[in-house]
């Protein structure tokens, strides 16, 4: 059974469709990147498989169950997902908006438990922010913010993790660190990750799947063997990709 | 939340011993047994505590609405007023006093007016598939604006006798009216749901759809906002008309010192509105005593000082 599954869903934004009867399976300890170009829909579709979105036809099941038959807390503990930006209206410390993340597993009236502090800060140390706790949010540097919200997807402790562009005001060591770290993580207790990435070399870093939106709704997918090839990439791009082959791997460039 | 308890308590034997007649705090205390001199007891049952504790429950009531309305809007500048509630109480009110109407019909025209621009707003603001956030404020702010013309237009063509009642109307202003058990009942319901929801309140201002994510139904939330925020401004409206600066100041205040977690900011701005507001009273019966002036007046002179400290210091330190 597949964590999450796609049976024929078609999503289009008002004219634009971005993706037609498209049907995929998200396996254990499986990590999926989706490539495309601005515009296409990357972010659509990944709120569409958060069921923050309906899609105009098929149909989502999330751990064999469709979206639609869980209560919202339920599918909050099975997913959770990593938006493009973040946004504070009023000022919070990173550890209130890092707890923010235990919502799903905390009633309404009883609180946040110790417990749940201690993940947060665990998270924080995780992230490279364990000294950062009683900051005021407004005071951190975008890529700090970042990996604030890392952390508190973290101690949602969903099984399937989506990202928005996770690099986003990442520096490089932070990009290949932090996401390595999660990554390898989130794999090794059995969850799944979907990651829109705009990096090429850091989605074939990471992944072992590709999803391809090249627009009008036609979408590929499969694996890194399968899709990851110059011809694919510079169709995708539209510009023309090089292949590089280094000791460390096989690397992505636009010409 | 202790040290406003503490706050709100020595407001009150404040307003309470403080005026034209200065009673001590142990007359204060032996009027509210009935055990004082007869002008002691005249002086702090009949005229002081009504004043007070209805200055009290409006500024409660305004605190707490402003508190709502700035998660709902998701806007720190919103006040209870920004959606035209007040605007359409005033417009029925002032049509009420043109019509030479009793005081008691005026505030249930006032409620009438309150509850039937709220309606109109929540009609008008939603769209085919969604209520956004956008559309409510503006939908808000132009009817707002449109009461506010209608306003003045009633102002223009009204006989001066019924011009000075009305002037009051809308600056605002404490009398010794019972807030009366419905208001009363208001706040008590409206605190306790606003504090059930307050983990989804700190959710919320991250973000609609983070919210979501995390297991809140948004939409719910914010209908209970809408609904809670309205009748809270229509209580108070309709009790001591459009007292402005308390529901916008009170929340920023509370999050200035306590912090952004709603478990604290929603109890807290009920205690320090209505203690603001006991004291803005108490100063509008005594700074030009024997003149009183309309309790409005009081908290847009301090309103705006405090805004605009509060407003230094968000650009010097990131707050609020």
């Amino acid at each position: 059974m597949s964590l999450l599954s796609l049976e024929s869903v078609s999503v289009e934004i008002g004219d634009t469709k971005v993706c037609h009867h498209l049907s995929m399976g998200l396996g254990d300890g499986e990590v999926w990147s989706i490539l495309g170009r601005n515009g296409v829909g990357k972010s659509t579709l990944l709120k569409t498989m958060a069921g923050l979105r309906m899609p105009q036809r098929g149909a989502i099941q999330l751990c064999g169950t469709g979206l639609q038959n869980l209560s919202r807390r339920e599918r909050a503990q099975r997913l959770g997902i990593l938006f493009q930006d973040s946004e504070s209206l009023f000022p919070a410390t990173v550890l209130e908006t890092v707890l923010t993340g235990r919502h799903p597993w905390t009633s309404a009236m009883r609180g946040e438990s110790a417990d749940d502090v201690d993940r947060a800060q665990q998270a924080l140390a995780y992230v490279g922010l364990g000294a950062l706790a009683g900051r005021d949010l407004t005071s951190l540097s975008g890529g700090e913010r970042r990996r604030v919200d890392l952390a508190a997807l973290m101690v949602q402790e969903p099984r399937i993790a989506l990202l928005d562009e996770p690099g986003n005001h990442l520096d490089m060591h932070y990009q290949v660190a932090v996401l390595g770290d999660l990554v390898r993580d989130w794999k090794a207790a059995g969850g799944a990750v979907v990651a829109v990435m705009h990096d090429v070399n850091l989605a074939l870093r990471f992944s072992d799947h590709l999803m391809l939106l090249y627009g009008d709704g036609e979408v590929a997918c499969g694996t890194i063997g399968e899709l990851a090839s110059e011809s694919a990439l510079s169709r995708l791009y539209g510009h023309r990709m090089e292949r590089v082959t280094t000791a460390t791997g096989e690397w992505f460039f636009p010409v | 939340m202790w040290l406003l308890c503490g706050l709100a308590i020595a407001a009150f034997v404040l307003a309470l011993s403080v005026g034209s007649v200065s009673i001590h705090w142990a007359g204060v205390v032996a009027g509210l047994k009935g055990e004082a001199t007869s002008i002691d007891y005249a002086v702090v049952m009949q005229l002081r505590l009504p004043r007070a504790v209805n200055a009290f429950v409006v500024g409660a009531l305004l605190g707490l609405a402003g508190t709502l309305m700035q998660v709902l809007l998701r806007n720190p500048l919103a006040d209870p007023y920004v959606l035209g509630v007040s605007g359409g109480a005033a417009v029925a009110a002032l049509l009420a006093i043109l019509l030479g109407w009793q005081q008691g019909l005026v505030s249930l025209a006032a409620a009438v007016g309150a509850l039937g621009s709220m309606t109109l707003v929540f009609v008008l603001s939603r769209g085919r598939h969604d209520w956004s956030t956008t559309r409510l404020l503006l939908t808000g702010v132009v009817l707002a604006a449109g009461w506010g013309a209608t306003v003045s237009f009633i102002l223009a063509i009204s006989p001066d006798a019924h011009v000075r009642g009305m002037l009051f109307w809308l600056m605002g202003d404490i009398n010794e009216a019972r807030p009366g058990p419905l208001r009363v009942a208001v706040l008590a319901v409206s605190l306790l749901a606003a504090y059930g929801f307050a983990r989804s309140l700190n959710l919320l201002a991250l973000g609609e759809l983070r919210a979501e994510s995390l297991g809140v139904n948004t939409g719910l939330i914010r209908l209970g906002l809408f609904f809670i925020a309205g009748i809270l401004t229509a209580a108070a409206v309709t009790l001591a008309g459009a007292i402005g600066f308390v529901g916008l100041v009170v929340p920023h205040m509370v999050r200035l010192w306590g912090g952004s977690d709603h478990r604290l900011v929603v109890p807290a701005s009920v205690l320090l509105g209505g203690t603001l507001l006991v004291l803005a009273e108490l100063l509008a019966r005594t700074i030009l005593a024997p003149s009183q002036l309309p309790v409005g007046v009081i908290t847009a002179f301090l309103g705006v000082p405090v805004f605009l400290y509060l407003l230094r210091r968000s650009s010097a330190g990131g707050r609020p």
